[in-house]
């Protein structure tokens, strides 16, 4: 198995987890999805499917076209907790197919709710590379597909808040510190007055997960992909600043108490719930961030993070099918993980 | 209220007429609306014109001027704000009016700057009726699938057929 792209770490790797590109795009002959029927879809489907194919051969035989429908609910659930399609996505599979690249760095969700939604991700605070990325192989796409397109509004979407750029660019930050001392809400607030939101892990309707949250841009029309990236860039900056700051402000022996909690309870754990690993994990990182613990890697972590979850284990494991028994799994390959 | 003709009546029956974009409402009992059938009559709605008002009435509320719909995807506008998903491209500009105003409210704008389409003026000329020939191969690759596995063969013959002429002729 080759290593996954969320098995690494890049810029800022200690806060920054990784950045996100998505790209919005419609083929100009076709209803957009929520007013699609089952035929149309398949249609949708093969032509993005021949698409990549004709591409220059090094991509094309990179990436694989999976259709949700033959997966088990789980492997789609799992691919959701690695964020490689969307929870909604995720749990309608019909007529649902997702183009994948062997490191999972590149996934196109087709019949989402826009034709495609193509993705790009990658560890750590890259979002020029990860948006030049995307945009060749748009570019590549729309060498034999026409993508609705208009001169006023840019490129056409089923939502209209997606218009324009299409361009949704997300990092997601690791600030355990901001959210110990209050300081989540009222960034949240001040961010979105200028034009970016901030929120839990999963998206709309979760809370965070291990101190980690998205940051994201809202505006797509009338700013162009590149101010787009950079501003998100300087607001990234400044949150990290700010979560530095709130780590100056915590009481240091409590830190350090905390920590090594959890590393105790991650080495020895018999039983882990996810909530629990999610929170001890979370110490681990900052503990690494600051320089308190040496021998464990922001790698591990971040392979730990993706593969300890609940869908994930289950679709790698048939005892993790029983919950009981897969927190003593749990528990068991994070002690083996951290040796 | 009485009925603004006899009045004498109780008026039951609310009447519009629209001439020149001025509407007027008037209000007459039973009888007299049922009248209006019958005998017509004069003041204070002068002439036949009146007639052709309230049949102008009746067809504003069913035929004359139906709800206006996208004659790509057949969303009504009511459709795409009840949703807050618009139908399909063609949309934005059939509804280019009311859905304007919304779009400056969300972005603060209603001008694209960034990438352009590299077709994107070139579909605009030739407009928006013709598929292309991957999208007209693509079809044609899901109704050969259809007919093999229903078993019916000849008809798989003759699509499997046109593809490879459409291939062979990129």
């Amino acid at each position: 198995m080759s290593v996954k792209w969320y098995e690494k770490s890049g810029d800022l790797g200690d806060i920054v987890v990784s950045t996100r590109i998505r790209l919005a795009r419609n083929l100009e002959q076709y209803p957009f999805p929520s007013r699609l029927n089952a035929e149309q879809r398949k249609v949708i489907n093969s032509l993005f499917e021949d698409a990549m194919k004709k591409g220059n051969s090094t991509i094309a035989n990179d990436f694989d076209f999976i259709s949700l429908e033959e997966l088990n609910p789980f492997e789609a659930r799992s691919m959701a907790e690695r964020h490689l399609i969307s929870p909604e996505f995720a749990a309608r599979p019909e007529g649902h197919g997702v183009i994948l690249n062997k490191d999972n760095s590149i996934a196109l969700m087709l019949c989402e709710e826009d034709h495609l939604r193509l993705q790009v991700l990658s560890p750590g605070l890259a979002l020029n590379e990860a948006y030049e990325l995307a945009e060749k192989i748009e570019s590549l796409l729309s060498e034999t597909l026409n993508f609705a397109f208009s001169q006023r509004y840019g490129y056409l979407t089923e939502c209209p808040t997606n218009l324009g750029t299409g361009l949704r660019a997300s990092v997601m930050l690791h600030l355990p510190a901001l959210e110990q001392v209050g300081g989540i809400q009222s960034l949240s607030k001040t961010l979105s007055k200028v034009g970016f939101t901030l929120r839990g892990t999963y998206g709309e309707n979760s809370g965070a997960l291990g101190a980690l949250y998205q940051l994201s841009n809202q505006l797509s029309l009338g700013i162009d992909e590149y101010t787009a990236l950079d501003n998100l860039k300087g607001i990234t900056h400044q949150v990290i600043e700010q979560e530095k700051a709130a780590r100056e402000k915590l009481d240091e022996m409590a830190i350090w108490d905390k920590v090594f909690r959890s590393y105790g309870i991650l080495k020895n754990a018999r039983i882990l719930s996810s909530k629990e690993f999610f929170e001890h994990i979370s110490n681990i990182r900052l503990g690494i961030s600051m320089g308190i613990i040496s021998d464990i890697s922001i790698e591990t972590v971040n392979v730990l993070s993706n593969d300890m979850q609940a869908a994930t284990l289950i679709s790698r494991y048939d005892e993790a099918k029983d919950s009981a028994n897969r927190d003593i799994l749990r528990a068991k390959l994070v002690r083996e993980s951290l040796k | 209220m009485l009925c603004q003709k006899c009045k004498k009546h109780t008026a039951t029956t609310q009447v519009k007429r629209t001439i020149n974009g001025i509407t007027e409402e008037f209000f007459l009992c039973r009888d007299c609306a049922a009248e209006i059938g019958f005998n017509g009559f004069i003041n204070p709605f002068s002439s036949a014109g009146f007639f052709s008002s309230l049949f102008n009435d009746k067809m504003d509320e069913k035929s004359l001027s139906p709800v206006k719909r996208c004659p790509k995807c057949n969303s009504s506008l009511s459709d795409i704000t009840s949703l807050g998903k618009v139908g399909c491209a063609e949309c934005y500009s059939v509804f280019e009016n009311s859905l304007s105003p919304l779009i400056t409210k969300i972005h603060g704008t209603n001008h694209h700057c960034g990438k352009l389409s590299p077709s994107g003026s070139a579909n605009e000329e030739k407009g928006n009726n013709f598929k292309t020939l991957e999208e007209e191969i693509a079809e044609l690759k899901v109704k050969l699938n259809e007919a093999v596995e229903s078993q019916e063969y000849e008809q798989a013959a003759v699509i499997r057929d046109k593809i490879k002429e459409m291939e062979e002729g990129k």
